[in-house]
């Protein structure tokens, strides 16, 4: 028993696995690119779209999630192999491909059958790595698995850019309103993760007034539930209040705003650094009065040390 | 101190990485991340409750072994956002029966109820009180302590049985002034009753008579027969066995238990403990001069090696002639113990021995085997008190298989 009435529980269990879902497609959305950059290694992948990755990532993580259930030794054990075969695998294909073949070092690399076949398994690995961790963090409650999904977003987000501007030699546009829409699913992903660890799986006797009340569990969750939509609002105020100002007022922004420097995301990212900047002096300001109070005679120093369950 | 935790870590790590990327790649994606990032991570750590004040309520600060006590935590701040995580800390003799000493739970009025059990006597310490200000969303907390630390007594277990005509009980030879609370030959007014043809003209209360108009008498309180000391060991070595049973605790449970029904028979009671030093406590009487004799009793503490004969030596001075001697030891690892005791009984003290087996609990602590260590120990163990026994002193070989009644039991047989 958790102390939370049933909907709260099924929504803290239901909310990561949809906010997962959505930033995939998202993502898809965002970086139709992916595709291209699949096509580049091996012609054949520039037919599966991302959003293909999606299901089969899930699909994986969870027999994932399944194996290091039962069998979690060997499933490390497993891995750590594969990770020194992928390795090998490497070293392997560039020895053979600087030994054989004609041309230049990269063109022989690239035109390596090896090394090609050892780029398209990493990449498919990649690509599902976002899902397949983000479903083993959820069924699994590991944090690092949540760390590498989240990480796995970015990275293939920062390869897509990358690729964008190698290949093309410009910048891939972002629509500001969806890459909000994707941090936000990202949030809730992270937050949903959090909720079903601190409040689902959380020994009950934590909760003082369980028998007596079942509201503070709840209670609790559903404050850091409101707190976190009132805070995610206001954050992405100060967020999107930098592209906003320059969007609206490109052309009748005054001297020295209007600039060439505004309209670049570096500019917008200053502007942005200066809007938070009286929120950054708020938060310093309310702790070092916190700290003031801290000489209160009610209260006796600062001990380091555990809050385990017991005595 | 404040504590971050793997989250603030994580969306801060984020931020910046983000903001770097964003700069690097001109991700407009990354730019509103990494902003959204830092300024919701400064948003929530401008949010911390203020410190709540703790009071806590024992349901009594003073028990019995094995009894229970509930303990209620009132918490008192004002409603703000964040949250509270609240550890009262607990002695390491005091076990968790019944909810949690630590919980988490919103800011404002709140209390904590929970039950703890005493499985062994001493004063045991609750609290201090940690407690954790989180900010709303769980990233970060700062932890004080606040000094609310309320002492709980446990006092030993007893058999609380009036005390029989004991063998050993003896007559003083110079009655004390000792109050019994009970009609009897004593100088203290007791109460006021009708004339009997057989009263000393002295007891006629003439005032009470002239008011009534019939006869009175005075009748005054009855005093102590018997006085016991109790000699108990305290050493190092009798502390062998587990926490809650070895020789010491169940010697001290003995003597609390018979001390309660001696007291309680109109008999005095004397204590001398012996272990790193030697304590003397004086006959005392009276039901209500037990608690005192419960409290040095809880205050004993394992420890020292002072021998029982250089014990007795000592506290002969102490000791009234003829006084009936109860000793509480294990008898072990003391040369000294024949000597001591034909000291004890050549001064005219009735004795009874109460020796707990410690070899018996060491060989419990070694899960029952049997080894030659402990078949001589056991034997030597053996002729001591069949010696004991020829000086004539009573001696109740106390094994752990009989139980704190058996041993009173034997007493008054």
């Amino acid at each position: 028993m958790s102390g939370l009435d049933r909907w709260e529980r099924n929504l803290i269990l239901v909310l990561p696995v949809l906010s997962l879902l959505f930033i995939g497609v998202l993502f898809h959305l965002l970086f139709p690119i992916h595709s291209d950059l699949g096509g580049w290694i091996l012609e054949e992948l520039s037919s599966v779209p991302f959003i293909v990755m999606v299901p089969v990532g899930g699909v994986l993580g969870y027999v994932l999630h399944l194996l290091f259930r039962k069998k979690a030794k060997q499933t490390i054990a497993y891995s750590k192999r594969m990770m020194v075969g992928l390795s090998g695998w490497l070293f392997l294909s560039v020895f053979i491909s600087l030994l054989s073949g004609e041309g230049d070092i990269l063109e022989r690399l690239s035109e390596g059958v090896l090394f090609r076949a050892w780029a398209v398994f990493v990449f498919l690995l990649f690509s599902l790595s976002p899902t397949l961790f983000g479903v083993m963090a959820v069924f699994s409650r590991k944090r690092w698995a949540l760390a590498v999904s989240v990480m796995s977003f970015f990275l293939l987000a920062t390869s897509s850019m990358v690729f964008s501007q190698a290949r093309n030699s410009r910048v891939l546009e972002q629509d500001p309103l969806m890459s909000l829409l994707f941090v936000w699913g990202m949030i809730v992903f992270i937050e949903g993760v959090n909720w079903t660890k601190r409040y689902i799986d959380r020994d009950p006797n934590e909760f003082p007034e369980m028998v007596s009340g079942r509201e503070i569990a709840g209670a609790l969750w559903r404050r850091q539930l409101s707190y976190t939509i009132i805070f995610v609002g206001a954050a992405s105020i100060f967020a999107y209040l930098p592209i906003l100002i320059v969007e609206f007022f490109r052309d009748t922004l005054p001297y020295p705003l209007s600039i060439y420097e505004t309209t670049t995301v570096f500019g917008k990212g200053m502007l942005g650094l200066i809007i938070l900047l009286p929120l950054i002096l708020l938060m310093l300001a309310r702790r070092r009065m916190d700290r003031k109070r801290r000489r209160d005679p009610d209260t006796d120093g600062d001990d380091a040390g555990p809050f385990p369950h017991g005595p | 101190m404040s504590g971050f935790t793997s989250r603030a870590v994580g969306y801060s790590s984020a931020a910046t990485v983000l903001m770097v990327l964003a700069f690097v790649l001109s991700s407009e994606l990354f730019l509103i991340g990494g902003l959204l990032c830092m300024a919701l991570m400064v948003l929530s750590f401008s949010f911390i409750p203020g410190r709540p004040k703790v009071e806590r309520e024992l349901e009594r600060e003073q028990c019995f072994e094995d009894e229970t006590i509930e303990v209620l935590l009132k918490l008192d701040g004002r409603k703000q956002a964040g949250n509270l995580e609240v550890f009262d800390r607990l002695s390491p003799g005091a076990l968790l029966k019944n909810s949690s000493n630590c919980a988490m739970l919103p800011p404002g009025k709140r209390s904590i109820r929970y039950v703890i059990e005493a499985p062994l006597r001493g004063y045991h310490p609750v609290g201090p009180t940690s407690v954790r200000r989180w900010d709303p969303l769980w990233l970060w907390f700062s932890q004080g302590e606040i000094d609310n630390k309320s002492l709980l007594t446990v006092f030993p277990s007893m058999i609380t049985e009036k005390a029989r005509v004991m063998k050993i009980a003896k007559i003083k030879q110079r009655p004390g002034d000792m109050k019994l609370r009970r009609v009897g030959l004593g100088k203290e007014f007791h109460s006021i009753r009708d004339y009997n043809t057989t009263d000393p003209f002295n007891t006629i209360n003439w005032k009470a008579s002239a008011r009534n108009r019939k006869l009175l008498v005075n009748q005054f309180e009855a005093e102590s027969v018997t006085d016991v000391m109790f000699l108990l060991d305290s050493r190092m070595v009798t502390r062998v066995g587990t926490m809650i049973d070895n020789p010491l605790e169940q010697s001290i449970r003995f003597t609390a238990s018979l001390a309660a029904g001696l007291l309680q028979s109109s008999n005095r009671v004397g204590l001398i403990i012996y272990g790193s030093t030697v304590s003397v406590f004086r006959p005392v009487g009276g039901t209500s001069n037990l608690t005192g004799i419960l409290h040095d009793l809880t205050n004993v503490t394992p420890s020292g090696y002072n021998t029982m004969g250089a014990t007795v030596e000592y506290s002969l001075p102490y000791l009234d002639p003829n006084v009936p001697v109860v000793l509480l030891s294990p008898l072990s690892e003391d040369p000294t113990v024949k000597e001591a005791i034909k000291n004890l009984i050549g001064r005219g003290h009735p004795l009874t021995v109460v020796s707990p087996a410690g070899v018996e609990y060491e060989r419990m602590v070694y899960e029952g085997k049997i080894t030659p260590k402990y078949l001589l120990k056991r034997m030597a163990r053996k002729n001591l008190i069949d010696d004991i026994r020829s000086m004539g002193a009573k001696v109740i070989d106390w094994t752990p298989d009989h139980d704190l009644a058996w041993a009173i039991m034997e007493v008054w047989k």
